[in-house]
């Protein structure tokens, strides 16, 4: 870039521009609402809701988050929300990856109507769900158990990650990993050696998809539990919705709080994207 | 190639079967009678108050113990119903009259005139509005009952040099005059979201001051009367003043009561909980009622939420004596100070009167200035419908699109035929 | 049924394109691209299967052995709720005994026509969110999948973007409903910047209402487009383009004829789930508006909800959720059947 000539690098400089302010510019007006509520999770709520609104917050506060950091019951709500978040994500990623590896690489008699038949429960509205949900939960004793959060939870989940891993997997050249197992690999090494590099990137997406969905599931927490002992964030952050009030600060606070490990997750993933691809078969 | 996908099926059975295994562990039979009680209380009273209600029944009932389910509001009826379709008990649990068609539906509540008629004492103190009958059975008691009526913002009427208004017209005169301080200024908002709210705080409220009902003695819906009529058709006009903010179709309670916590507005009708609620926005915010109000007559709509008894409960007689608890005087009186929600028996009403809380003391005063006027809102089947149908009702009315007398017709008939097949 | 491969984009077309850029799908020159290791191979392959050569195994036996442990979790987890709402429908209950009703149920619902308002709102509003994620999405994706002057701003970028989606929807619900509000500060912009004689109702007009809650539908699910449509851009080979831009295509063309093409398996799958997730969806009506002004914002899933559990009604509720179930396996069914290629379905 540097020893472009110069009319090629102002065009290289001026693609640049175009790029980044056109991002900026969308990120901008995307990024009010989120702005608007990690404010509110700092300042008092009044100092939100008066009019005209108050841009520059006047009073910057801790405490709303302390607060909740300081609570064993919330504590409890974010290690019992990476445990479901964990499980669930390892048990439809792993459980999604191989069905959607098979949807894929097999024509398989009946595949189609299988394929259509795992979305069903998604088909269904989750409020007329909960009931059976809730009556299996007891049968089986996984009422108030995070495993059985886990369990009902990637009922739901692993549907979508299969659909979304086979999407992946299909726009991966079939040719690639045929030609590993004509050089000699089984089927397994090529699915390790040669697909596995090359999904990476899509597997990432669908991760965050499984992750951030258990994390924000709501209507199973509510319904499937009664302690905090398996209760999760959702349950926590429902509790500042009263009946005639809702506590903005502890909503907003917790909503940061709870968005926080999520962004991490990414940014992590992000890097191993990049790793992932440098240690692929492409480069 | 083969054994590896297998051994995989394999291990993930095992790990499914075993999720599926692990099951809580069952507490042993221990001595004293556990009594569930599912609720969405504890936050709104605050933790404090709760537990001391628990814990001052169970020091005087050591043998029985109460585990109390906290349950969000918004899904509190979903979960009963699960429970109720799906075989838990809840001995006792907190309802709102429009979820108690479905769960009766669904044989979960347990009739409690029965028990009534043991406990004198009980069905004496009780207001005789708490019972919220369904087909002649008292399938819960109000916890506690709530006016709705006009309150304001003592310094900022201070300010502007008002008086709280003491009859409906003075109630038009204020809300001109706080509309005229100002541009975007109002004096209150309106919400008609939510058709529950409009039925009760609008349309409920002037209907038992026109002298009407919602229901006749047989049970009929009777709203279109000519006092329900002209009761809508007051509100119709005040609407189309202008003087309430604007967005009302799509405003809901919670956000009203920013508005009058966060200082925009300047008046409300609601109960007597906006008070302490409005605190937990701006803790120093002073709100207090208008004295009570006569057009007609001098009667108030009253509204509650209440407590049920599961019919499939094991232990009724322990989450009986709970309830005995619940409503005893002293509870009732602590209780009603503590929270700013009139308990639903005469010692709590009772103990209001000489009160100096700005919103409790006029609460006597709005049940007994004309109490053959005083209107209930009937538990009804198939609430969520009905509601939602008042609400487009409402909607159309106010905003000019369907005469008065035509919308509360078809509403009517509506209700009627939801009534009817409910029999 | 032999295992017989699936074909991606284009592959068995010859891979030199002797038309020229327009209406044509660059594919992999597999056995002319270096980088590729077994590369060579394939066309072996190929070859020798087309020749009639028989795999190991036979095909479906290995496949049905990948799928069986999703299958299976879901036999055991969803069959029973699913098949207990569908029963539930053909019910009715009084007094805590249930009784076999038929179609009672669903002939009310049907003959409902505050149900049908319901299925319009809810194709509007599924069509409408499908279209603006993906093109939102797909639009950053692009956006961010370049290379930038500077990496950690651009993928600083990439984080910050994705902040919609992490916060909880209960969380941007609300603070939707204050940016909305005649008090908030969209109207601040309007009335007390602007000065506008009116703040504009945006949830309590019934012409706006379902246009802001798609608004905020859109606001908060891109990202997942964003995020799965650089993961699938990664996989695009640069040798595509190239041969794109040998023959003279432009940015435009190439996005036509090598990116869309390349998507379009991710873009099937993501759009497929999205459609059925939005047609359910229930929360930000609920919040935002619940289903008005009047019923314009009132969707099936939330007519569901009023009837299940507003109304108590939870048989009539399975009965709505059933007919739910039946228009989305037909809807998928014919997005899915219009997506498809010719002579070959798309999934």
């Amino acid at each position: 870039m540097v020893t472009a000539p110069p009319r090629r690098r102002l065009r290289v400089i001026g693609h640049h521009a175009w790029l980044v302010g056109l991002t900026s510019l969308a990120a901008g007006v995307i990024l009010v609402p989120v702005a608007w509520m990690v404010s509110a999770s700092v300042r008092p709520i009044r100092e939100v809701l008066t009019y005209p609104p108050v841009l520059i917050p006047k009073t910057v506060s801790g405490e709303y988050m302390a607060r909740i950091l300081h609570d064993p019951a919330y504590q409890r709500f974010f290690a019992n929300s990476i445990v479901l978040s964990v499980g669930a994500l390892a048990l439809s990623l792993t459980l999604g990856a191989l069905a959607g590896y098979g949807f894929s690489r097999f024509r398989l008699p009946g595949g189609q109507a299988m394929l259509l038949g795992i979305l069903s429960v998604l088909m269904l509205p989750r409020v007329t769900l909960i009931v059976p949900y809730f009556r299996l939960a007891h049968v089986v004793g996984l009422y108030d158990t995070l495993p059985g959060l886990i369990v009902a939870n990637t009922a739901f989940l692993l549907p979508i990650a299969t659909w979304l891993i086979k999407g992946y997997l299909d726009s991966i050249p079939q040719e690639l990993d045929e030609a590993a197992m004509v050089d000699g690999c089984t089927r397994v090494q090529s699915l390790h050696k040669v697909v596995a590099p090359l999904a990476v990137p899509g597997l990432v997406g669908v991760a965050a998809f499984i992750f951030i969905g258990a994390w924000n599931e709501y209507l199973l927490a509510v319904v499937l539990t009664e302690t905090p002992r398996s209760q999760t964030l959702t349950v926590g952050l429902a509790s500042f919705f009263g009946q005639y009030v809702r506590d903005w600060n502890g909503i907003m606070a917790l909503s940061t709080l709870a968005s926080v490990p999520l962004v991490a997750i990414f940014v992590f993933l992000q890097r191993w994207v990049v790793q992932g691809m440098s240690a692929g078969a492409v480069k | 190639m083969r054994a590896r996908p297998s051994c995989r099926v394999a291990v993930l059975s095992v790990v499914v079967l075993l999720a599926f295994t692990v099951a809580p562990l069952a507490n042993a039979a221990g001595s004293p009678v556990e009594i569930k009680w599912m609720e969405w209380w504890v936050h709104e009273w605050g933790p404090d108050n709760f537990n001391n209600l628990i814990a001052g029944f169970e020091k005087a009932n050591p043998d029985i113990k109460i585990t109390v389910v906290d349950t969000p509001y918004p899904q509190m009826s979903g979960k009963l119903d699960a429970a109720a379709a799906g075989g838990e008990t809840y001995d006792l649990f907190g309802v709102e009259g429009s979820w108690l068609p479905g769960l009766d539906k669904l044989g979960y509540v347990e009739d409690l005139d029965p028990w009534l008629a043991k406990n004198k004492d009980f069905a004496d103190n009780l207001l005789p509005t708490a019972r919220r009958k369904i087909n002649g059975r008292t399938l819960s008691f109000c916890l506690y009952m709530i006016p709705y009526q006009f309150a304001y913002n003592v310094d900022q009427f201070a300010a502007a040099g008002l008086r709280p208004p003491t009859n409906w017209d003075e109630f038009i005169q204020v809300e001109k005059k706080l509309r005229n301080s100002g541009a975007n200024k109002y004096g209150m908002s309106m919400p008609l979201a939510d058709g529950g709210f409009a039925l009760t705080r609008y349309f409920g409220f002037r209907l038992a001051q026109e002298g009407g009902q919602f229901l006749d003695a047989s049970g009929r819906a009777v709203f279109n009367s000519p006092q329900g009529v002209a009761a809508m058709t007051w509100w119709k006009n005040f609407y189309q003043m202008g003087l309430v903010v604007p967005g009302s179709f799509g405003e809901d309670q919670a956000r009203m009561l920013e508005y009058i916590a966060s200082g925009q507005v300047a008046s409300i009708i609601d109960g007597p909980f906006i008070w302490s609620k409005s605190k937990q926005i701006d803790p120093k915010i002073k709100l207090a009622y208008a004295p009570a109000w006569r057009a007609k007559t001098g009667g108030y709509l009253w509204s509650c939420s209440g407590v049920g008894m599961s019919a499939k409960s094991q232990n009724k007689d322990a989450a009986w004596k709970f309830l005995e608890y619940l409503y005893s005087p002293t509870v009732a009186v602590t209780m009603t100070k503590a929270i700013s929600l009139p308990w639903a028996t005469h010692a709590a009403m009772t103990s209001l009167n000489g009160s100096t809380d700005p919103m409790l003391r006029y609460i006597p005063q709005f049940a007994n200035q004309d109490t053959a006027a005083n209107i209930v809102l009937p538990a009804l089947p198939d609430t969520g419908t009905l509601f939602d149908l008042f609400k487009t009702t409402f909607q159309n009315t106010v905003s000019g699109k369907v005469p008065v007398k035509q919308a509360l017709d078809e509403a009517a008939t509506a209700w009627q035929s939801a009534i009817a097949k409910s029999k | 049924m032999n295992g017989r491969p699936r074909r991606y984009a284009g592959s068995e077309r010859p891979a030199a394109s002797p038309g020229g850029a327009l209406g044509h799908h660059y594919s992999l020159p597999l056995a002319e691209t270096p980088g590729l290791r077994h590369a060579g191979a394939a066309a072996d392959a190929r070859r020798r299967r087309t020749a009639g050569s028989t795999r190991r195994l036979p095909g479906y036996v290995a496949g049905y052995l990948f799928v069986a442990p999703a299958v299976l979790y879901l036999v055991l987890t969803a069959v029973y709720p699913v098949a207990t709402v569908v029963a539930m429908g053909l019910q009715d209950v009084t007094a805590g005994r249930w009784h076999f009703v038929g179609a009672a149920h669903y002939a009310a619902v049907l003959r409902d026509p505050i149900f049908w308002n319901a299925v319009w709102n809810t194709s509007i509003f599924t069509v409408a969110s499908v279209v603006l994620q993906l093109t939102v999405g797909l639009g950053f994706a692009l956006l961010l999948h370049e290379t930038w002057f500077h990496r950690g701003v651009r993928n600083t970028m990439r984080g910050a973007l994705i902040l919609p989606w992490v916060f909880s929807t209960a969380a941007a619900a609300l603070m939707w409903s204050l940016l909305y509000d005649p008090y908030g500060l969209f109207n601040y912009l309007a009335v007390g910047v602007l000065h506008w004689s009116q703040p504009i109702a945006w949830l309590g007009d019934a012409r706006l209402a379902l246009g802001a809650i798609i608004a905020v539908n859109t606001w908060k699910s891109y990202p997942f487009y964003m995020v799965a449509l650089l993961g699938a851009l990664q996989n695009i080979l640069p040798e595509l383009y190239d041969a794109a831009k040998v023959d003279g295509a432009g940015p435009w063309q190439r996005f036509v004829s090598v990116t869309l093409p390349q998507l379009r398996t991710v873009l099937v799958a993501i759009s497929t789930v999205d459609l059925i997730t939005t047609f359910g969806h229930v929360d930000l009506v609920n919040m935002l508006t619940q289903g008005g002004p009047g019923r314009a914002t009132e969707t099936v899933a939330f007519y569901v909800y009023r009837t299940a559990l507003l109304d108590g009604n939870l048989t009539k509720g399975a009965a709505t959720s059933t007919i739910m179930l039946a228009l989305l396996v037909l809807g998928t069914q014919a997005y899915l059947r219009a997506l498809a290629r010719r002579g070959e379905p798309s999934w």
